[in-house]
């Protein structure tokens, strides 16, 4: 049972965090993220 | 907070300077255009702090390019919030001749200036003598420093001269910023000029004309002929070495996933959250850290190509090449960005003054194969190209990933050449570059742009894989009502005379096609069957809508799924994949039209995103969408109806 609710919890984190991210990527409510090149990381 | 803004040509080391002063690791490289953009980071010495703030170099304060009306919006504006209380103009000491313009527009409109002398070391290899007594008689109001930002002398006196100056503005000496139509600054430029030669007689001696060994080795690097090949021949050694190097460490961390997957199985109870670990989570991160050795060997080897100069001779190389295709040297340098990321080639396309210029290539850059589509490449290689050496020192392998990164050039090369056929536009395309020396490679510059990438690529995109890894292992594990029992009583009651092993596959392969995702994978395959994809591969291609390297984590998951006791790697799973008619799912066929698939679609979120915003508009990106994605669709049939 327990195990079953803590999948389910990561399960919709997931949905959560993917949905999140498709939003603020073209919001522009933030820089789009780059995957590999660290842009938003040295931007201050 | 006190404003202080470096100001600069391109490639004369602010970046350097600022990351010298401020120990933040800002990008910094040996050709000019780094810096497309603001950054600011907080100094402080003694409690007294400063904002400093780096602009994109600019030879000239009348702006050509998106990059460099930054500079001007700033300094045209005393109400402006970055409008500096001091410059900070630094000087390639090398070349100060064309140095010298911006510095004497900067220091006319009376802020406090501060003039840094970098490169000293280069200067003196050159035999050059700076007289900076000369130089401090010609800006009276001026303070000047010299500094080497490579091994950081003169930095301590900078930092303190920047936070504890107490100069204030002056009045300007000439009201430059009403010279705003382009005929009156090329007048004004030219009277600078003749300014500056007087003021550079005084302060630059020679002691004797030596032809430096930069243009010595660029007799042979910039060559018509022999320029190109070696360029091609170093190329083809970095993908050959990705190759043979990378498959070692990439053995193990395969083999270490899989052998944690089985001990989790083994050690943890059973049950939803066990499963969802072994055979979602586990096999997702594996598919994001095999890729690790790959790409720092690839960003190590292209790192140490930009440290010492060469990039900016590919570039003007290049420029030849490009032009029939409607684009110039400029769009060289984004291209070289987007074989790591689109994203910093884009935004690298605001140096290009031409507008068809620049939107060709933002259009274009996705095109050239960035680091994302070296897992899809090297997994569906390893698949389906055999391990051979060819003309006894070649790696078959490492040759079709050196094809299709030129697949990629040529791509971009073609679509960019239809957009100079559609666009109109009566721009004149001017192409300068500035020729750096060639330096030693500051090897703590390149191990740091590796860590960062391997960091970004390890930590954002995993974070993607891994959420998209647990929502499959979901549509995976789960279907409709109790389609998945009634699956397996099926297969368990027609295949009575099967070993337990045998009939353990089959319930698997059952499960999974009457999950949810087997339902969605089946909905998609009609659109996909024409290119040699089963419903599983479809399933990959959509989740990869995103980001592309999910493809990987995709089918690791989707082969881990109700298969416990299956460890066998990745690659041994894709091989043995059979078709009902017991041929197999990824053959040369399949796997080479999902690799031009690749080549081409667009599959990246965060790219649309970008080109969004840098056209300030949603036509380009849904066009590129749109023209990308009918590449890849044609491009894979044609493939697989010919290889098939």
């Amino acid at each position: 049972m327990v195990q079953n609710i803590v999948v389910g919890l990561i399960i919709g984190g997931a949905a959560f965090y993917l949905g999140r991210r498709f939003y603020l990527s073209f919001s522009h409510k933030k820089q789009p993220g780059c995957e590999k090149c660290a842009m938003n990381a040295e931007k201050k | 907070m006190k404003k202080v803004v470096l100001f600069g040509n391109p490639n004369t080391g602010k970046s350097s300077i600022f990351n010298r002063l401020t120990g933040l690791q800002q990008k910094v490289g040996n050709f000019p255009g780094v810096t497309i953009d603001k950054l600011s980071s907080v100094i402080t010495e003694n409690r007294k702090s400063v904002e400093l703030i780096d602009l994109p170099g600019t030879y000239s304060i009348y702006p050509r390019s998106k990059d460099e009306e930054i500079v001007y919006n700033i300094i045209s504006n005393s109400s402006h919030k970055d409008y500096p209380s001091l410059a900070v103009v630094v000087l390639d000491a090398t070349n100060l001749e064309r140095n010298l313009l911006l510095c004497t527009q900067v220091y006319d409109l009376g802020i406090p200036t501060v003039f840094v002398l970098n490169m000293t070391d280069i200067a003196s290899r050159k035999k050059l003598i700076i007289n900076t007594d000369a130089l401090q008689e010609a800006f009276p109001e001026a303070e000047i420093v010299r500094c080497n930002a490579r091994i950081g002398t003169g930095i301590p006196e900078l930092k303190h001269l920047i936070i504890h100056s107490s100069k204030r503005r002056s009045e300007s000496v000439t009201n430059l910023i009403a010279i705003d139509d382009t005929v009156a600054q090329a007048i004004d430029t030219e009277n600078r000029f003749k300014r500056i030669k007087n003021i550079c007689s005084a302060v630059v001696s020679k002691q004797e004309d030596v032809a430096s060994k930069s243009r010595k080795i660029d007799r042979w690097l910039t060559h018509p002929f022999f320029g190109y090949l070696i360029f091609f021949l170093l190329l083809l050694i970095i993908f050959q070495t990705v190759f043979t190097l990378a498959s070692y460490p990439m053995d193990w961390i395969d083999v270490g996933f899989s052998s944690l997957s089985k001990w989790v199985n083994a050690s943890m109870s059973p049950g939803l959250l066990t499963e969802l670990i072994a055979d979602g989570l586990i096999p997702g991160i594996g598919g994001v850290l095999i890729f690790i050795p790959q790409i720092a060997l690839l960003f190590f080897m292209l790192g140490v190509l930009e440290e010492t100069g060469y990039m900016a001779r590919v570039v003007f190389i290049m420029d030849k090449l490009v032009r029939p295709f409607g684009l110039n040297g400029k769009s060289v340098v984004p291209f070289i960005s987007s074989a790591a990321c689109a994203i910093p080639g884009i935004m690298a396309a605001r140096t290009i003054t031409s507008w068809k210029e620049r939107i060709t290539t933002i259009m274009v850059s996705p095109l050239i194969s960035c680091s994302a589509r070296i897992p899809v490449y090297t997994l569906l290689i390893s698949v389906v190209i055999p391990d051979k050496t060819v003309g006894g020192i070649f790696n078959l392998q490492g040759l079709v990933l050196f094809g299709l990164y030129f697949l990629g050039v040529f791509a971009a090369l073609l679509v960019a050449w239809v957009m100079k056929k559609i666009l109109k536009s009566k721009e004149l395309s001017i192409f300068l570059l500035e020729m750096p020396d060639y330096k030693s490679p500051r090897w703590a510059n390149v191990g740091i742009e590796v860590f960062k990438k391997v960091r970004v690529f390890v930590f954002d995109a995993g974070k993607i894989i891994v959420a998209i890894s647990i929502l499959l292992w979901a549509l995976a594990t789960f279907g409709p009502g109790n389609s998945l029992e009634t699956a397996e009583q099926r297969v368990l009651k027609a295949n009575k005379t099967l070993t337990s092993k045998e009939k353990e596959e089959l319930v698997a392969s059952a499960k999974l096609e009457a999950s949810y995702m087997g339902y969605l994978g089946k909905a998609i395959e009609p659109v996909i069957k024409p290119l040699g994809y089963d419903w599983k591969m479809g399933i990959s291609l959509l989740t990869s809508f995103a980001a592309r390297e999910v493809f990987v984590g995709s089918l690791s998951t989707i082969y881990s799924v109700h298969q416990e006791d299956d460890q066998r790697l990745l690659v041994d799973k894709m091989k043995e994949q059979t078709t009902a008619d017991g041929k197999p799912v990824f053959n040369l066929a399949s796997g080479l039209s999902l690799l031009v698939f690749y080549a081409f679609a667009m599959q990246c979120m965060a790219t649309l995103a970008i080109v969004k915003r840098e056209t300030k508009s949603w036509k380009w990106p849904l066009i590129q969408l749109g023209y990308m994605g009918a590449m890849a669709y044609i491009g894979a049939l044609i493939t697989y109806q010919i290889l098939n």
